[in-house]
Parts: C-alpha cells; structure tokens; sequence
C-alpha cells in the first residue's frame, strides 16, 4: 500500500522531470501542474492496491496517458470552428512568455509525429532506462530505439530549418 | 550534454505545487459521493434516446398487427365470387398476347 509520505516523497522527486516534459507539450506551466496534480490524486485514490517500490513509474505511465488525452482533446478543440477563447488557445501571455527560441522549438516539436514527440521528450526527461522506458510504453525496446533515431534526426532538421 | 538537450534547458516548476497538492488530497473526494456529472449526464442522455426509440417500436408493431388484421379481414368479406356466365361457369380461361381475356363455356367455342 502507498503511504502519504511515499506519494509526497515521490511529488518532490518527479515534479521537475514532469514538468519539464509536460511543458514541451503544452507550453503552459498552469495546464502542467494541473495535469501532474491530476495523476497523483488518481494514484493516491487507488493507493490500496499499489506498491511504493514502483511508483516512480505509475507516475510517469499516468502522465503520459493524462498528456496524450488533453492533447488530443486540444487538437480536437483546434479543429472545431469555436471562438478561441473558448477552447482556451488564446493566450497572448504565453506567447509573449515563450520567446523566439522557444517558439521554435514548440513550432518544430509540433511538426513531428505525436508518438516521435513522446519518445524525444521521453528520453531527454524521463530518466528511466531505455528497457524499461520501453516496456512503460508497451513497445520493444529496438522500436523505441529506432523510433528515437528517426525521431531526432527529423528534429534537427526542422531545428535547422 | 548532446546538441539535443541544449535546445530543452531544465525548467523550475512554478512554487508551491506540493502545498496545492496537500490541499487537493485532503479535499473530500468528488468522486465518492455518488454519480459523476459526466456520467450521469451520459446515462440521462440514453433514456431519453432509448424510451421513445423502444415506445416507437411497440406502437410500430401494434400498427403492423391490426393493419395485418384488417386485410385479412377485407380479403375474408369481399371475396369476388366465382364468374359465372349464362349460369355456367367459364371452363377455361387464357391471357393471350395482347393481354385479352378469352373466357369459353365449351371447349368447342
């Protein structure tokens, strides 16, 4: 069973890689923290059935999940033809707060497939090993090398557009 | 540090997340006190589609039984009675090709 502490323990611990990795999705700190406070109330609402020892990675296969599901529903957002404050795209402050090097590292993150995105980010953030980086995201570990390979060179390229 | 990383230097989350976390676990749950709004908005939604969609159906079939039933009904009492000519009935009857009746009371005429 999970402890408050261990759940604390664990917030500290994996706050900055989440955050970090979150943020290169969303661009936007308040949706960050939303969605890393989400997967740890989910986690702490569950905490009978979980083991501490494996916590660190519940976490981050619960913010992964909680991260494609809002990007998805932003994509769909974008796609529908709704006032932008409504959706919530428009954000003049985030844009101003971004800056130019910034901006176009967001403008070429979003020109790469979604799961090529996930593997990057991943990888620079996540600290897990590759094998169970893999195993995390239900997929053999020579696809996610491959997948981070191609993932990395299309990138560069578009960083160096 | 690879040519990769540099272009994602560390952020520094905003302060006071693990505060606003502490506040959020100790909140009752929303979830526990019964129904969640989604969901029950979800199953409102299907009765309200499927109580008229099954009364439509009774109503449909109802109407299909007793249309059955007047047909029948009609076929029963307005039967055409048999030809009969001159008191006899015709012994055969043939459609040619100009789609003619021909009616004979003999099989010489």
């Amino acid at each position: 069973m999970l402890s408050r502490q261990g759940l604390e323990a664990a917030y500290v611990r994996l706050e900055r890689p989440l955050y970090n990795y979150l943020y290169r999705w969303f661009w936007h700190p308040e949706t960050c923290c939303d969605l890393i406070h989400d997967a740890f109330e989910r986690i702490w609402r569950k905490r009978a059935d979980i083991d501490e020892g494996r916590i660190d990675a519940l976490v981050w296969t619960t913010v992964i999940n909680l991260g494609r599901n809002r990007h998805r529903r932003d994509k769909l957002l974008d796609w529908m033809p709704l006032p932008p404050t409504l959706t919530g795209a428009s954000k003049p402050d985030q844009e101003a707060e971004l800056g130019e090097r910034n901006r176009r590292l967001r403008d070429a993150l979003d020109r790469l497939p979604d799961m090529s995105r996930e593997v990057v980010l991943l990888d620079i953030f996540c600290g897990i090993p590759p094998d169970r980086l893999a195993s995390l995201l239900r997929i053999p570990a020579g696809t996610l090398a491959s997948r981070k390979h191609a993932a990395v060179r299309r990138l560069k390229e578009l960083l160096d557009e | 540090m690879s040519r990769m990383e540099q272009h994602f230097p560390s952020l520094e989350p905003p302060p006071g997340g693990l505060g606003r976390l502490r506040e959020r676990l100790d909140r009752p749950s929303r979830r526990a006190s019964g129904f969640r709004p989604v969901a029950a908005a979800a199953v409102v939604l299907a009765i309200l589609v499927f109580v008229p969609w099954l009364l439509e159906l009774v109503h449909t079939r109802q109407n299909q039984s007793l249309q059955i039933e007047e047909l029948r009904r009609t076929l029963a009492e307005h039967r055409v009675p048999p030809l009969v000519i001159d008191g006899q009935r015709p012994r055969q009857l043939e459609l040619d090709s100009e789609r003619l009746e021909a009616y004979f009371l003999d099989a010489e005429q």
